[in-house]
């Protein structure tokens, strides 16, 4: 009997995934069955029930147990080169390794992401941080058009201004 | 003080309601990839701007196994969290609503959680604390996939709108299926807290939102609060359709709820949420009088295993001396009793 989350590995723990009173066997591999634990996908109801712990837990899982990417990531060698992270092992564990990874792997991303979340692209709040980036990079790309403009009008006093508030414009990216 | 110590609205099926905002350092790898030190210089940085602004610091290293879960059942952090080996800091505002993770999942989970159903007002909360950040800090975001986290199941607007519901009635009508269908057809997901595949305890149910690309935060807020609004009303509808030999059933089970928190000498964890899901029940419906609803959504968390027994020396040897103490608690808390 092969894992059922991996496919590969040779199942050796027997779970019970219950979600909504469905109860649902899973046979995992020990590599996968401690994935899942620890992103408390897998709750074992046998201790919520003995009241060793909270009952409450089991609402903590994320109820995604399922990996988000198919067969062609497993055998990718690709890796990020920010982080040094494999798709094969992100893909196994369902976590990526750095925000770099994204631009990495984004051609193997998209299909699971369109399945995942039905949509592409991001609609919702913008981060400040990263509009107040934006447009000082617009602004300098601005500047850089107009100081050539002025240093072939031969308008030096302009362009040195220009130069000032370029380099203080560099400074804050 | 804490969020589960003030009454909120529609307490009579809506427990409390919990938004989280993940965010990452565009500089650092996911806390999955990240030294100590690394993680170190993130909770120093994060730090710095959330003790500015009044936060408190937890330090993970200096309180016990049983302390950190205790955050966890008091829904500031994941258990994971609280069992973490890699540096890990928490930061919790004065009234305890507000409570940043750093190094959890992701680098910073924001949650603002509130008793009864706020889903604006949780949002607004956990929204302040992120501006607070993201001015100060360069944050991982793409035009394209909105804010990176450590899972691709979150990106987007990374947030995450939970409620906790006390539906009894509906648990027991059948008709939860075809709710739990139905919000997922709307993307977002229901669940009961069922014990072993055998109904569900307390009629406790939790709605969250799944998808997080491509929608806009106000809009997840919206359909959960419609999907809030046709679970709470059936519920109502069943409560109010009680009658005859159905009521008296209701009614009886609900004394003996009483009875048994009055006066059990051992309660067990389980045994507590379903028995005070069903009083929560009386006190919407009128059978239980005087009763606190915010005293029943304290003693959710109060009477949890960890939050029970954290401090109490000499620490309960066996569950049953464990059991022993809730029952006390909450015969104390309840009805004033010693
Ligand atoms: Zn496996
Ligand atoms: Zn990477």
């Amino acid at each position: 009997m092969q894992c059922e989350r991996c496919n590969k590995k040779k199942a050796t723990v027997f779970y019970r995934e219950n979600i909504n009173g469905r109860v649902k066997a899973l046979r995992l591999c020990g590599d996968c069955a401690e994935v899942m634990e620890e992103a408390g996908e897998l709750e074992d109801m046998s201790t919520v029930l003995s009241g060793a712990h909270s009952p409450l837990f089991a609402f903590t899982g994320t109820g995604c147990p399922i990996p988000l990417w198919g067969d062609a990531a497993d055998s990718s060698k690709k890796t990020c080169p920010t982080c040094g992270e494999s798709l094969a092992r992100a893909a196994e564990r369902g976590r990526l390794g750095c925000p770099a990874c994204y631009t990495a792997f984004s051609s193997e991303l998209a299909a699971p992401l369109r399945v995942f979340h039905g949509r592409a692209t991001h609609t919702g709040r913008v981060s400040a941080g990263f509009r107040a980036r934006k447009e000082a990079e617009r602004r300098l790309s601005e500047l850089r058009e107009r100081l050539r403009a002025a240093v072939a009008a031969e308008e030096f006093e302009q362009a040195a201004a220009m130069r000032d508030e370029i380099r203080r414009l560099e400074a804050t990216l | 003080m804490s969020w589960y110590h003030i009454p909120g609205n529609q307490q009579d099926t809506v427990v409390c309601t919990c938004v989280r905002l993940s965010r990452n350092l565009a500089a650092y790898p996911f806390p999955a990839r990240l030294d100590a030190v690394a993680a170190k210089e993130i909770i120093g940085q994060v730090g710095a701007v959330l003790e500015r602004s009044g936060f408190i610091p937890t330090d993970f290293s200096e309180i016990s196994r049983k302390g950190a879960e205790s955050l966890a059942e008091k829904r500031f952090v994941s258990l994971r969290f609280a069992r973490e080996s890699l540096p890990h800091a928490l930061f919790l505002n004065d009234p305890c609503n507000l409570s940043v993770a750093v190094c959890e999942e992701d680098h910073i989970r924001i949650r603002c959680i509130l008793s009864g159903l706020a889903l604006a007002d949780a949002y607004e909360g956990a929204a302040k604390v992120e501006a607070l950040l993201d001015g100060a800090l360069e944050l991982a975001f793409d035009e394209k996939m909105g804010y990176l986290t450590a899972s691709p199941a979150h990106i987007g607007t990374a947030m995450e709108a939970s409620v906790i519901l006390s539906l009894p009635l509906l648990a027991e009508s059948g008709r939860a299926e075809g709710l739990i269908r139905h919000a997922e057809q709307t993307g977002l997901s229901l669940r009961g807290l069922s014990g072993g595949g055998q109904g569900h305890i307390g009629g406790l149910f939790c709605l969250t939102n799944r998808m997080t690309l491509g929608v806009r935060e106000e809009e997840i807020l919206e359909a959960m609060e419609s999907a809030v609004q046709l679970l709470t009303t059936t519920e109502r509808g069943l409560r109010s359709g009680l009658r005859g030999e159905e009521y008296d059933r209701i009614t009886d089970r609900v004394r003996r709820a009483e009875g048994v928190l009055r006066h059990a000498h051992l309660l067990s964890a389980t045994e507590a949420v379903e028995l005070l899901g069903l009083m929560r029940l009386g006190a919407a419906m009128g059978i239980s009088r005087g009763v606190r609803v915010e005293l029943l959504t304290a003693l959710l968390t109060e009477a949890m295993p960890a939050t029970l027994t954290v401090g109490i020396e000499p620490p309960p040897k066996t569950r049953t001396d464990e059991d022993i103490l809730r029952a006390k608690l909450v015969r104390e808390r309840i009805f004033g009793d010693t």
